[in-house]
């Protein structure tokens, strides 16, 4: 089934909602883009991309080359400064030292959805199965329930990306009952 | 507010009352009083930074911003308390001294914070996005 089609037929009766999305690591970055296209192309949803995985001028070329428009979105970058840790802040991109600091990532995402002038927003985090390797899933439980407290205090379309095999079992069912709802994309 | 958190705040209220009149019953010095006082508030925001700065990531812009908030409250709090010693022990010259350079050390530790709050505002600040994202609903919602 199209990544369209299941979130329409998935989250269609809900307004603000939170997902834990499960993909495969082979269909990751299409399932995203696919995703973030509907938010912004099909819903004309401003929102904030919260991104473990992929560095912000990756992230830039996969939009651009999408179509996507970029300047929709405000970045929180948590992978960059890992590699280059002398990279300062722009105008389109927020930059976090690494997965490892939660406080700031939280701060950023705070300051980020309260920043949108939209009623209608999203906040799509990029991805459980990074956050994984730089945490324990102790901390990463907690976390995530922070997060998925915030979204519905902030009333936005919660989207948390997760790949499904790298990803523990136990972990995922704990998850789940903070997330209104989870969706397989396969 | 639920019942058990009402009488949870009663509690807590009863007790800082109970606090304060006994400073006040066996300190008989007004000033003397009021510094011991002033110290406690001292002490239990140190005691909340500190519980703060250990929840916080390490390496975080906000974990920074409370150790050097936390070290401001130490300055603070060690100014309170020579100055109490003073009052006390009616130490004079020499020993006041320090109460001066705590103070200014006081001062210094807060600018060096503020320092860090405006840094910590320009880097989390999403202003400039903001303001691009409205400029394009606005465009949108024009026919």
């Amino acid at each position: 089934m199209e990544v369209e089609q299941k979130l329409k037929k998935e989250l269609s009766h809900l307004e603000d909602y939170v997902v834990l999305a499960k993909v495969s690591s082979k269909n990751y970055q299409d399932v995203n883009i696919r995703i973030i296209k509907h938010l912004i192309g099909v819903d004309n949803t401003p929102g904030v991309y919260v991104t473990l995985n992929k560095p912000y001028n990756t992230l830039k070329d996969i939009f651009l080359r999408e179509k996507i428009n970029s300047k929709m979105v405000i970045f929180i970058d948590a992978v960059t400064r890992t590699q280059e840790s002398k990279i300062s802040r722009t105008k389109e991109c927020m930059y976090i030292g690494s997965p490892e600091k939660l406080s700031d990532i939280s701060l950023a995402m705070d300051q980020a959805v309260r920043a949108i002038p939209s009623n209608k927003k999203f906040l799509f985090f990029d991805s459980l199965s990074t956050l994984l390797i730089y945490n324990k899933p102790g901390t990463i439980i907690k976390f995530i329930h922070f997060i998925a407290t915030k979204m519905r205090e902030w009333k936005v379309i919660g989207i948390i990306i997760s790949l499904e095999k790298e990803s523990n079992k136990e972990l995922m069912d704990k998850l789940i009952q903070f997330c209104d709802t989870s969706i397989d994309f396969g | 507010m639920s019942f058990n958190k009402f009488m949870l705040f009663f509690i807590e209220l009863i007790v800082i009352i109970i606090g304060i009149f006994t400073i006040f019953k066996i300190v008989k010095d007004l000033e003397v009083a009021i510094g011991l006082f002033s110290l406690s508030f001292g002490v239990l925001a140190i005691i909340w930074t500190f519980m703060a700065v250990n929840s916080l990531s390490k390496g975080s812009s906000l974990r920074t911003y409370a150790i050097s908030f936390l070290f401001c409250l130490i300055a603070i709090l060690l100014f309170s308390i020579w100055n109490l010693f003073i009052k006390l022990f009616q130490w004079e010259k020499s020993l006041v001294y320090p109460s001066y350079f705590f103070i200014t050390i006081s001062y210094i530790i807060f600018v060096f914070t503020a320092y860090k709050m405006h840094k910590l505002g320009k880097e989390f600040g999403f202003e400039a996005q903001a303001l691009g994202i409205k400029k394009i609903l606005r465009k949108k919602k024009k026919p």
